[in-house]
């Protein structure tokens, strides 16, 4: 990913093939090594996201790392404030108004709250109050670009 | 073998024939000989590793060596050959393969604990003896399960959890019909990944970190 400076030379065919490969095995390692092998893995695709600039690219760089951390329920168990990013930048994406991106979020949104739902009721450190509230209140400021279908 | 692909690889030769009119025929016969070396290595693997094992070899017992370790190459090049079919005999191989290591290796790890819990200090070497990696598993095949990692990060299937495609000018779109074929293929892949990152996990990690770079 050095290649993130030269957004045009990344082969995003290979990009997707990898995360979707590493997402596919998940479980498969112990666990210290599969939370530093994630952090490393989620730290990379958060800088190319940030990097791209083309709407296109970013999409496909949200679609992987939606689809890696929907793999990953044990991590989000383990690591609040990584669980808490993620369900805002899952709210970000519902917004996004490229096609394809709104429907990916609110999948992986349901998926990782079905996993991981105890972590949303619960008092987490200086929060004072569970997340589930904050949801709630935020609520309809989140939805307000999703469509029926 | 060797003399009719004269040391070139089969993938180069497949990129020889490309758009000429024996690509269907070269398909065809990729296809009978990845479905020949895979069942031949398949229902006969527990005796090749056996008698491979053997601690005199002759060097008949180092051609059978050599000559599975070249069928496993054959294989290998020609899950690069983009032909789909060709890819599904080859992929459905792998999957055997793979799936036969790990277990080889999770018994011996499990009998050597065995071994040294029944025994401790004593007359171990004899028990390792009985349960020390075939010699296939320590020398022939970890070149082969890289290269096999290699071509399954290249090839790996689209998870249905991905509803985002790129159509044939480069745009993501969304996609809208559930592809059930892709998605055998890819829980096929999975498993094979899977059963290959229970075998060499350290591996695995440090081939998709020199992926991400």
């Amino acid at each position: 990913m050095q290649a993130a400076g030269r957004e045009n030379n990344i082969n995003f065919d290979q990009l997707n093939k990898l995360c979707w490969a590493l997402g596919s095995i998940s479980g498969c390692m112990h666990v210290e090594r599969e939370n530093a092998f994630l952090c490393t893995v989620i730290k990379e695709l958060l800088n190319l996201c940030e990097k791209s600039t083309t709407k296109n690219t970013k999409a496909q760089i949200a679609a992987d790392i939606m689809y890696v951390v929907g793999q990953f329920p044990s991590f989000l168990v383990n690591h609040w404030a990584f669980l808490k990013t993620v369900m805002n930048k899952l709210h970000e994406f519902m917004h996004e108004s490229h096609p394809g991106v709104q429907d990916m979020a609110s999948e992986t949104y349901l998926k990782i709250a079905k996993l991981t739902k105890q972590m949303f009721v619960r008092v987490n450190d200086r929060d004072g109050e569970p997340f589930i509230n904050q949801i709630i209140r935020n609520l309809p400021q989140n939805l307000k670009d999703l469509m029926t279908h | 073998m060797q003399i009719t692909t004269k040391g070139r690889s089969l993938l180069q030769e497949y990129a020889s024939v490309q758009n000429t009119k024996s690509q269907a025929g070269f398909e065809t016969f990729a296809k009978q000989l990845a479905l020949a070396i895979a069942s031949v290595l398949r229902n006969n693997l527990d005796l090749v590793e056996e008698l491979a094992g053997a601690i005199e070899p002759n060097h008949q017992i180092q051609m059978l060596r050599d000559e599975t370790l070249r069928g496993l190459t054959y294989l290998a090049q020609m899950s690069r050959i983009p032909d789909e079919e060709l890819f599904k005999i080859c992929l459905d191989f792998w999957h055997f393969f793979s799936g036969d290591v790990m277990t080889k290796q999770q018994r011996q790890a499990q009998s050597l604990h065995f071994g040294a819990m029944a025994i401790p200090g004593l007359n171990l070497a004899g028990v390792q003896h009985q349960t020390a990696p075939s010699l296939l598993h320590a020398h022939v095949y970890p070149e082969v399960l890289r290269e096999v990692k290699n071509i399954l990060f290249d090839h790996m299937a689209k998870p249905k959890e991905v509803l985002l495609s790129i159509d044939d000018n480069g745009e993501v779109e969304e996609e809208y019909i559930v592809d059930t074929e892709n998605i055998a293929l890819y829980e096929t892949m999975r498993e094979t990944l899977i059963f290959l990152s229970n075998a060499n996990t350290e591996e695995m990690i440090q081939i998709v970190n020199l992926r991400l770079e």
